[in-house]
């Protein structure tokens, strides 16, 4: 019996983690010998190449390597060309899942049985099901696709013992992305209840901003002593590499030490800057402005305060700067802890993957889960709950990231957008609303499903996004304007969408509406690159 | 005169680890201190397992590597750019500063004029545990001089020990000797629980504490090196002034560190590699791509910024290079 790994598939890095023999949870070096492997891939010739070795291929071909897909993963309109070829965000995260299985095979010298791969938190259907696509390309058996908060919250919950019943904010600031969960944590004895109440973040912030200002920072002092043109540096491919290497390294400094130095030897010119850390903290203030925003704004679209809240909890490589810690408690007084900010999220998926029972995951023609997958309706997992070596039970409570509707017409017979299924609402579930015959003689019904993030029952429809195509419910006869149509939208636990109307109280009609993308996902599927050593 | 650069018995070191560790994983039941105990003890076996060498001192050698280059480029620019006595001693200020730096966050202080790595000071001779005891063999300047004697005690005055094991004077065991005595006195223990974790972290600090001196023993040539270079540089910046031309004295100056950066390493077991011609990823990395008309230049190398190095055989620093791209 082979092994089961659960996989952080990240924006700027991705990691593998499994759990041992002993019950614990160990990284998997990839084939370089480092822990995390960049999401880059090169493209070109008829080979692929991912990790840092498809960075330095990329140098001599731009045009032929892709970074940072995962912000455009299941988006229906959205391909692109690399040498010569349409790939969609699915197509290209393959590569990555495979070089990452692959190595862990490798490493751990057994077969890889299962995964769980994690997503953000923020991601709708659409790109849940494109991750559960690239991933059984790449060979694997998906168990589930799995929020990397709450992935982050099993794997803290695990290392406690001690009992707790409080609510926790996950605030998770890595390499590109910043994410913030609120989570309900219930320990009592064996019990370990976890529900993720509401979401958060901003997937374009994250550390690489705070180095883009320290670069900015040393840059104007250095043209300042020496009158050197900071455009012209900016553009020197030796400057970039400098800063590319020494920022990263002053910025780890300064988390230790209050000031450090960067050497900066450019066109004969040669300066020590120093930068104090309140300094640093000073030119990067507004990016963590940033973060307290959005966490107070989603606090406030949840009716909640930070009153709500018991702890902090940090997680993501960026957390390790003291700023983080010190501004938090600052602004909000809290409990702050910090949880293996780079590991967390792998540590997570590993421990579920490797405790929960899975059922064979299902596929729509009721098959079991295996390559080549890529069926219309994808299971999206559904275990949330298991039990590890000491007999304690996990039990995660999953909820809707978006909300979910359709559109109406109001009482000015203006279109909205009505929602059905609202954010947070917990999964499995199946809500109905009211609606009425727009017309005399109203034969069918047309289903414009919608997904948004508004937390409100109605909204203007330039607030959603189109992620199902639309389909029509029959009456069984026509009626005349103003019969009750009950509408309800069915939501499994997986995530799958079904709708069912009723007419004036009779006999539910259903549809499964079909996702938008489900095409777009496959471009680029069926290229048969050869993945490089 | 032979020079030791790993710990006698380090096989034997590694097969003992294993075997605790997989005692003392059957016997433990699940808490979180001896679940921390077990995850260093884990990391601590599997450094050893992965090469000694390159975990101890990757971060250290990469750090010369990075100085050095960079002194190389000075070097280079001594030959494009104008350079006054002014600039000399601002540059070679500067130089000493970030050697002093990389030196400090390598775990390498300077304490009362004299350099300390780790707690030990590099002025005293070097001990590391006995089995019989050795006339002090003649040292040239900058090597290892490895006594029988503990740390400040004089080293002709002991008398051999004799071979039943009859100690005089209880001199500081071997290796072997102290992981056979914990090994044993583990075992022994581990059938009381109760007592299980204070064994596990006696090992722990057993360990830790043999790391360090593995440490010091392998490092302390490169060290002593070091400090001959920052003796030298030291020295020939008060006669900047003095010495004629400036920009001359501090070419020199340059190439001596370089050369005498590129021996530290050497002895650490970092070698300037010898690379392609033609772009390859596993030793170059890409600065600059450079248009061709010339198909016959594709991903040819047009300049060589930097070296490459080699560590452990593996390259652990990339050439930096500018590269020829053909303009399709």
């Amino acid at each position: 019996m082979g092994k089961k790994i659960g996989i952080d598939l990240g924006t700027t890095y991705s990691c593998v983690a499994y759990v041992d023999e002993t019950g614990r949870v160990q990284i998997i070096d990839n084939s370089e010998g480092e822990q995390t492997t960049p999401s880059v891939v090169f493209i070109s010739g008829g080979e692929v190449v991912v990790g840092s070795t498809a960075r330095q291929e990329g140098g001599l071909q731009p045009e032929c390597i892709v970074e940072r897909v995962k912000n455009y993963m299941g988006d229906p309109d959205y391909t692109l060309n690399v040498d010569g070829t349409d790939y969609s965000p699915a197509a290209i995260s393959r590569y990555i899942l495979e070089k990452l299985v692959r190595d862990a095979k490798d490493k751990l010298g057994d077969d890889i049985d299962g995964a769980i791969v994690t997503c953000p938190a923020y991601f709708g259907d659409h790109a849940r099901a494109a991750t559960r696509l690239a991933a059984e390309k790449a060979g694997l058996n998906v168990l589930q696709i799995l929020d990397e908060p709450t992935a982050a919250a099993l794997a803290y919950g695990y290392s406690k013992q001690e009992d707790m019943n409080k609510t926790i904010l996950i605030y998770d600031l890595g390499g590109g992305t910043f994410d913030s969960t609120v989570m309900k944590l219930n320990f009592v004895g064996d019990k370990r209840e976890m529900e993720v109440i509401t979401t958060g973040g901003d997937h374009l912030l994250g550390g690489k901003d705070w180095d883009a200002k320290l670069t900015e920072y040393i840059t104007q002092e250095f043209c300042s002593r020496t009158g050197c043109d900071p455009d012209e540096m900016a553009c020197d491919p030796e400057c970039i590499q400098m800063f590319s290497e020494n920022t990263e390294k002053t910025k780890k400094l300064l988390t230790s030490k209050e000031s450090a130095t960067m050497t900066v030897n450019y066109d004969g010119q040669k300066e020590r800057i120093e930068i104090t850390r309140e300094k640093f903290d000073e030119i990067t203030e507004s990016k963590l402005n940033q973060t307290i925003s959005l966490i107070d704004n989603m606090l406030n679209a949840k009716n909640m305060s930070m009153n709500d809240i018991d702890e902090i909890i940090l997680v993501g490589g960026s957390t390790r700067m003291p700023q983080v810690k010190a501004r938090l408690e600052a602004e909000y007084g809290k409990p702050i802890s910090s949880f293996e900010p780079d590991k967390a999220v792998a540590m997570g998926a590993a421990l579920m993957a490797s405790f929960a029972n899975y059922a064979t995951t299902k596929t729509s023609d009721g098959s079991g889960s295996s390559a080549g997958g890529g069926s219309s309706e994808l299971s999206l997992g559904g275990a949330t709950e298991f039990t590890d070596p000491q007999g304690r039970d996990f039990v995660v409570k999953v909820k809707c990231t978006k909300s979910y509707g359709l559109i109406a017409y109001d009482e000015n017979n203006q279109r909205i957008l009505s929602n059905i299924i609202l954010k947070d609402t917990e999964k499995p579930c199946a809500v109905s609303r009211n609606f009425s015959a727009s017309v005399n003689n109203q034969s069918a019904a047309l289903i414009e499903i919608l997904e948004n993030n508004s937390v409100e029952e109605s909204c203007p429809e330039e607030e959603g996004t189109k992620m199902y195509e639309d389909s029509t419910i029959q009456f069984p006869n026509p009626v005349p304007k103003g019969t009750p149509l009950e509408v309800t939208f069915v939501m499994d636990q997986d995530g799958t969408l079904e709708v069912e109307l009723s007419v004036n109280g009779g006999p539910k009609q259903k549809v499964t509406p079909v996702r938008l993308g489900n095409d777009t996902n496959m471009v680029g599927m069926e290229s048969s690159l050869k993945l490089q050593q | 005169m032979e020079e030791e650069k790993n710990v006698t018995g380090e096989n034997v070191e590694a097969r003992l680890l294993e075997e605790y560790f997989n005692k003392i994983k059957q016997l433990l039941r699940y808490t979180k201190s001896k679940d921390d105990i077990i995850a260093q003890l884990g990391k601590d076996l599997q450094h050893y397992r992965d090469g000694f060498t390159a975990w101890a001192f990757k971060p250290f050698a990469l750090a010369v590597i990075a100085f050095r280059e960079d002194l190389k480029k000075d070097l280079a620019n001594t030959a494009k750019y104008d350079y006054d006595a002014e600039k000399v001693k601002k540059n070679l200020g500067y130089l000493l500063e970030d050697f002093t730096e990389m030196m400090l966050q390598n775990g390498v202080s300077e304490e009362d004029g004299g350099w300390v790595y780790n707690g030990h000071s590099l002025s005293e001779p070097l001990t590391y545990g006995q089995s019989e005891k050795e006339e002090p063999a003649e040292v040239a300047d900058g090597e290892v001089a490895v006594t029988d004697s503990a740390p400040g005690e004089a080293a002709a005055e002991e008398e051999p020990a004799a071979e039943s094991g009859e100690q005089a004077e209880a001199p500081a065991p071997t290796l072997e000797e102290l992981l056979g005595r914990y090994h044993a006195e583990i075992m022994e223990e581990l059938k009381n629980n109760e007592t299980l974790d204070a064994a596990c972290l006696a090992l722990a600090k057993a360990s830790g504490s043999i790391d360090a001196d593995n440490k010091l023993l392998y490092i302390y040539p490169v060290l002593k090196k070091m400090e001959g270079l920052k003796e030298y540089v030291g020295g020939k910046l008060g006669s900047v002034d003095g010495e004629g031309d400036a920009k001359q004295l501090y070419a020199e100056i340059l190439t001596h560190a370089v050369n005498e950066l590129e021996a530290a390493l050497s002895l650490m077991g970092c070698d300037v590699l010898v690379t392609d011609d033609e772009f390859n990823t596993s030793q170059h990395r890409l600065l600059k791509a450079v248009e061709t008309d010339d198909p016959a230049l594709d991903r040819k190398i047009a300049a060589k910024l930097t070296d490459a190095y080699v560590f452990e055989g593996k390259v652990i620093f990339l050439q930096k290079t500018e590269v020829y791209k053909f303009k399709k």
